[in-house]
């Protein structure tokens, strides 16, 4: 099989976008995590090794698309499943992030409003949450495009 | 080459593996996080997720030991929603008409109430459109309600198109506490008015944009958005032509709302109403009385409110014929006030609050609102989920003088010329103070459509007895007192008992009269006499003395200083103080009123009558000593406060205690939540757990505290079990498997009513249970006036009835404990919680709650009076430090909770009635927490009241001092939204204790090293259970019963959906494989 000359698709793009909202969620993640005693997220460092996880399983994904384009071949079943572990441990992290506070931030819409420092967690918490999910749901959609197009 | 030839059939089976990976793990997520909540969800979407089972045999029959009365039943024993509806209705109705004070009530010309029937009247004042019905936030009413306009017109319900409404505390947007009501109307009664509806319509239009609830709370920069006379002008710009034809009387109506989490702040008013406070009345407020003049010479003003607003010239003016106070009657109370209007019910309630000038003239207001420590930044204790709880004070250097305690006090010194009562300080009119500038209405008083006269019958009798058993002395003065209705309506009249001890300038603080007890007559005929009598526990008339030296080496007893004691009878404190005057032979010309001699007795107290420290045994048998000597700031840093006395009323009337220096260490410990130290190699093998034994929790149901069952059972129970029992303390509470308790939604809030629907019963397996397809399955339970009205009563048969009710209301919902009623005394009229507590005497408030409690728990319903103890404030609420002398806290703001929790006018030879239930505050009591205070929770509370029961905290309270909570005595922590016990929530994961002060994670193999712990928690799992046994959750047990899983549709949907996504998943992705192999062998 010959090597042939490949571009990139429109579904790497969108798995970089993935990695990246996945990184802000991380990034958001600890951050929520340190604004105030009483707002730890304890399920922080499984959090963060998942999404570590995911975002290999993604570029995993990439490179043995990419490495198949090269040979002209399509998608194959390692980025398949790669992809679809990866979207599953992102949605994961999402809700863990929000389920960790969910009692703090029903609190936070009715009893404690007045809570400042609650509510810089829960916007905290809503970016972390958004973009592990948002990063998932692109990468849903990257799945259905390809990832190397030849050129 | 398959992969090649069909690149879009790989993509599309990716794409679907993708969209499964993200619809399972969503689903998973989503219901990992339901499970969790899952009571939370069944409250909240009318789901049951979990059922208990049990079979009824002929040797354990079920729902037995405590079913509602035979008038809410149907002939085969179902619940009748119509009747209970009627019998809330009824009884709000005499809520309302009994607790009603009227004020003022001028005749002579004859104008004043009553209104005739038929009468056209003309209401005033957007509130008569919109009334306070109730507080908002954790105590707003619920569904439809009886309009004012309705009572006074009406004999119909149009509950379609009455339904309460409330503010959104966030939003402040206004919206019905029900979507709609589609069950029963029911008949009344009305006062058979006719209403201007030229003024009614213009306040309806008017409140499409000043948009008023039912239910509201003040708000910073307050505003009563009372609406200007060209406001009116402008939406019914004729509407003086209507007067000619409405004027028989004119009604205005004058609201403040109040709620907890928010107070009113001394000169926090919006700009431009006139006033520079937000309990005076404002020029819109009075351009409507003057409207209502010009409508009519007969203008009665009725005051909407809890707190206390100022209202002097408004008793002032000629024009004004009558002023009656009706609280915040609840969603049919208008029925009763209505009936107070036209004379069906003659006013016989009083005043629980004083009614000064100005507000700002008591010695609280000076310590009132926010204040932080100067140096603050020193302090280590973190900021939980309520923010600040360590930098935050309130120095309460008035002392015994709250309320009518102060006032009369005050006013009798000046007239006795003691201790320079006259002198400016304090004073709001002039440089001299005098009772008459000072005060408007005195706490306790209150008119009637009739007269009465009341006489001493005979001589009062004392009754001294010690208690072999416990040691305990008691003193009963019995006061009989003949009342005649001397009048010519028919009517009820409350008898007040109150009392002066001898008082020696610069010895122990006395107030100058106080209450000692209450007693209201039957519906007296023109002429008919009654004679009440009223028991008077003179422990009441001690003081606390902290400095008296105990034999045992101990400080601080209660004395009876020898001497002469004044008991006088009065329509108020200040007519009961006159008397007193008049009796000591005081100068007729200083008295502001006048006494009468005949109405004050004497009795000369000597050792040989009753012993000084009669009273250092308390009634459960536990020799009385200091045990909060850390409330007072002086313990720490001695001179730095000054309390208020009457020893010196100018040289000691406090001064703002602002910004002040923490130096003290212990003090700085104590503030940084420094209690307890977990220990980790103490002995606890004397501390058994996981015993065998037969016992389960069923058999101990009636048992008494100290049956040793209980401690059989107890040491069956796992560590474990009982640490999860000790610690989330509901509205859900785990189970405990070893004997046979299962996780239940146990508790819900209350003091108006149970908030949960009658078709959402915790408990649908009981006979009664009104089903979710009933007509009226919506009506919620959250229907009655506020605490003040009630105890306006000053009827404890009425206190009485209102438990029952919400007894048999648990029975239908399925509560077995619920968080109420409020039990602080309004320490000031500014207080957010003011509608929510009874009044600012702790007799009333004790009495009260008492009876309310009792009547409560005929029907297994255990009340659990809140906030345990000092919530004198909610700004700071979430720990503000309120520093007082133990003098105060025992005889102010302790002492309603003692009368309730022992419950003396209850206990039989053979039973020592007690009430089962508290809720703490989220106050410290000086720094510390209330929650972690052994001296309140343990040797107060349990040693010398004898408190057996269950006392959880406020919501989340001192999660970070998981141990230092246990030790202290409080049983539990009020967890709401949490459940699912030992499967997804757990001790280790529990977020809302991940935090601790001690940086300690909680779980059972932290405590296994310490047996102060170990002890506490067994205590505290006894306490539970105990009051558990007490309560109708008992009915749903025997041998049989076991937990079962419902599926629920929330349930069915995340389970299907994951199944669903899964099988997407798992198919697209086999497909795929089968799809490759397929090409790889036809390539091969």
């Amino acid at each position: 099989m010959s090597s042939t000359t490949v571009k990139k698709g429109v579904g790497l793009y969108l798995d970089v976008v993935a990695v990246v909202l996945a990184v802000v969620g991380v990034i958001a993640a600890v951050v929520s995590t340190t604004m105030g005693e009483g707002y730890e997220f304890s399920g922080l460092a499984m959090c963060i090794c998942l999404a570590v996880v995911a975002i290999a399983l993604v570029a995993v994904a990439a490179y043995t698309d990419l490495k198949r384009a090269e040979k002209g071949e399509g998608a194959g079943i390692v980025s398949m499943i790669a992809l679809g572990v990866a979207i599953f441990l992102m949605v994961f992290c999402g809700v863990q992030v929000v389920a960790s506070r969910a009692l703090a931030i029903s609190g936070l819409f009715s009893w404690n409003s007045m809570d400042t420092t609650g509510w810089q967690m829960f916007y905290a918490a809503a970016t972390s949450a958004g973009g592990f999910v948002l990063g998932a749901v692109l990468l849903t959609v990257g799945c259905f495009l390809p990832t190397a197009k030849q050129a | 080459m398959s992969n090649e030839a069909k690149p879009k059939s790989m993509l599309t089976r990716r794409g679907f593996v993708g969209v499964g990976a993200l619809g399972l793990s969503t689903a998973v997520g989503a219901g990992t996080v339901m499970e969790q909540f899952s009571t939370t969800l069944d409250t909240n979407l009318g789901t049951t997720s979990e059922t208990l089972s049990s079979q009824s045999t002929d040797s354990e029959p079920l729902y037995e030991s405590f079913m509602p009365s035979e008038d809410l039943l149907n002939s085969d024993g179902t619940g009748n929603s119509h009747a209970i509806i009627q019998k809330a209705i009824d009884l709000n109705r005499t809520q309302a008409a009994e607790g009603s004070v009227l004020m003022k009530n001028e005749t002579d010309n004859g104008y004043g109430l009553p209104l005739a029937e038929g009468s056209n009247v003309t209401l005033f004042g957007i509130r008569s459109e919109v009334p306070m019905l109730g507080s908002s936030f954790g105590l707003k009413l619920y569904g439809p309600a009886i309009t004012l306009t309705q009572a006074l017109t009406e004999d119909r319900t149009d509950f379609a198109n009455t339904i309460t409404t409330n503010v959104n505390r966030q939003t402040l947007a206004v919206a019905p506490t029900m979507s709609s009501w589609s069950g029963d109307e029911f008949d009344f009664d009305g006062a058979g008015l006719n209403i201007n509806p030229t003024m009614s319509d213009a306040y309806a239009k008017l409140n499409e944009t000043l948009n008023h609830a039912n239910c509201e709370m003040t708000v910073t920069g307050y505003d009563p958005k009372e609406p200007s006379v060209s406001d009116i002008e402008g939406v019914a710009a004729d509407f003086r032509s209507s007067f000619a034809d409405y004027g028989d009387a004119a009604i205005v109506v004058i609201s403040r709302p109040t709620a907890e989490s928010v107070d009113y702040l001394p000169g926090d008013v919006a700009e431009g109403l006139g006033v520079d406070e937000p309990l005076q009345i404002t020029d819109n407020e009075r351009a409507a009385i003057e409207l209502a003049k010009e409508c009519s010479k007969n203008v009665i003003v009725l005051l909407n409110t809890a707190n206390a607003v100022e209202i002097r010239d408004l008793k002032d003016d000629p024009d004004i014929s009558a002023i009656l106070w009706i609280g915040f009657p609840g969603c049919y109370g208008m029925l009763g006030v209505a009936d107070v209007l036209v004379g069906k019910a003659n006013p016989s309630g009083a005043l629980t609050d004083t009614y000064a000038t100005h507000n700002l003239s008591a010695p609280a207001m000076q310590n009132m609102g926010d204040y932080s420590y100067a140096n603050a930044d020193i302090l280590t204790r973190p900021a939980g989920i309520f923010g600040d709880v360590a930098s935050k004070y309130v120095m309460e250097c008035e002392g015994i003088y709250i309320g009518y305690k102060y006032y009369e006090t005050r006013y009798f010194d000046a007239v006795m010329n003691q201790g320079n009562a006259t002198s400016a300080a304090g004073a709001t009119v002039g440089e001299v103070w005098t009772y008459s500038d000072e005060v408007v209405y005195p706490f306790g008083y209150g008119l009637s459509y009739t007269t009465f006269q009341q006489e001493f019958d005979g001589e009062p009798t004392l009754e001294v007895k010690k208690d072999d058993k416990t040691g305990a002395t008691t003193a009963y003065l019995t006061v009989k007192v003949k009342v005649t209705n001397t009048g010519d309506v028919a009517g009820k009249r409350v008898v007040e008992v109150f009392g002066q001890a001898p008082y020696t300038t610069g010895g122990i603080e006395k107030a100058a009269i106080q209450l000692l007890n209450f007693e209201k007559t039957g519906e007296l005929a023109p002429g008919a006499s009654e004679t009440v009598e009223v028991k008077c526990d003179l422990q009441y008339i001690a003081s606390w003395d902290s400095s008296y030296a105990n034999a045992d080496g101990t400080k601080g007893t209660y004395v009876l200083d020898p001497g002469d004691y004044y008991f006088a009878l009065g329509n108020g404190a200040h007519e009961a103080v006159n008397n007193v005057l008049a009796a000591q032979g005081a100068d007729e010309a200083a008295l502001d009123g006048t006494g009468d001699a005949s109405l004050a007795w004497r009795l000369q107290v000597t050792e040989g009558v009753i012993s000084k420290t009669a009273f250092s045994i308390s009634k459960n048998g536990y020799q009385v000593s200091n045990h909060l000597e850390y409330a007072d700031w002086n313990h720490f840093q001695p001179g730095e406060v000054t309390y208020l006395s009457r020893a010196d009323w100018e040289g000691t009337w406090p001064k703002e205690y602002a910004d002040m220096t923490l130096t003290d260490e212990d003090l700085i410990d104590k503030l940084n939540g420094h209690y307890y130290d977990l220990k980790t190699d103490d002995d606890v093998s004397g501390i058994t757990w996981g015993a065998d034994s037969d016992l389960m929790f069923w058999d101990m149901k009636g048992k008494e505290y100290d049956d040793p069952a209980w401690s059989e059972l107890l040491d069956k129970i796992t560590l474990e079990e009982a640490l999860y029992i000790a610690t989330f303390g509901g509205p859900s509470i785990p189970g405990i498997d070893s004997i046979g308790l299962q996780e239940h939604y146990l508790t819900e809030n209350a003091g108006n009513g149970i908030v949960l629907a009658l078709g959402a019963s915790k408990d649908t397996a009981a006979p009664w249970t009104i089903s979710e397809g009933d007509a009226n399955a919506a009506w919620n339970g959250a229907v009655f006036g506020n605490a003040p009205l009630t105890a306006a009563s000053f009827n404890n048969e009425l206190y009485f009835q209102m438990g029952e009710f919400m007894g048999e209301e648990s029975l239908f919902t399925g509560i077995a404990m619920l968080w109420g009623p409020g039990l602080n005394v309004h320490r000031q009229q500014y207080n957010g919680r003011t509608g929510e507590y009874y009044s600012e005497d702790p007799i009333v408030c004790g009495n009260a709650a008492m009876e309310y409690s009792m009547g409560a728990l005929e029907y297994g319903l255990i009340a659990s009076p809140k906030h345990f103890a000092f919530n004198d404030q909610e700004t700071n609420r979430a720990g503000v430090a309120p520093y007082m002398t133990e003098q105060q806290a025992r005889e102010n703001e302790l002492r309603g909770w003692q009368i309730a929790f022992e419950a003396t006018d209850y206990d039989t030879a053979d039973h020592n009635a007690n009430m089962t239930g508290l809720m703490t505050s989220f106050s410290k009591i000086g720094p510390v927490e209330c929650t972690c205070s052994t001296g309140l929770m343990t040797d107060i509370l349990k040693n010398e009241w004898g408190f057996r029961g269950y006392a959880v905290t406020d919501i989340y309270d001192d999660t970070d001092l998981w141990a230092s909570v246990l030790v202290s005595g409080t049983t539990c922590f009020d967890t709401r939204g949490i459940s699912g016990f030992y499967k997804s929530t757990t001790l280790e994961n529990c977020s809302t204790f991940a935090s601790q002060t001690d940086g300690i994670k909680i779980g059972a193999s932290k405590v296994s090293g310490d047996a102060t712990v170990q002890a506490a928690v067994k205590e505290s799992a006894h306490m539970i259970l105990y009051a558990m046994t007490q309560s109708n959750l008992v009915n749903r047990y025997n041998s049989t019963t076991k937990m079962q899983k419902q599926m629920t549709w929330w349930r069915g949907a995340y389970l299907g959906a994951a199944a669903a996504f899964g099988a997407l998943a798992v198919g697209a992705a086999a497909s795929a494989v089968v799809s490759s192999r397929k090409s790889e062998k036809k390539e091969a």
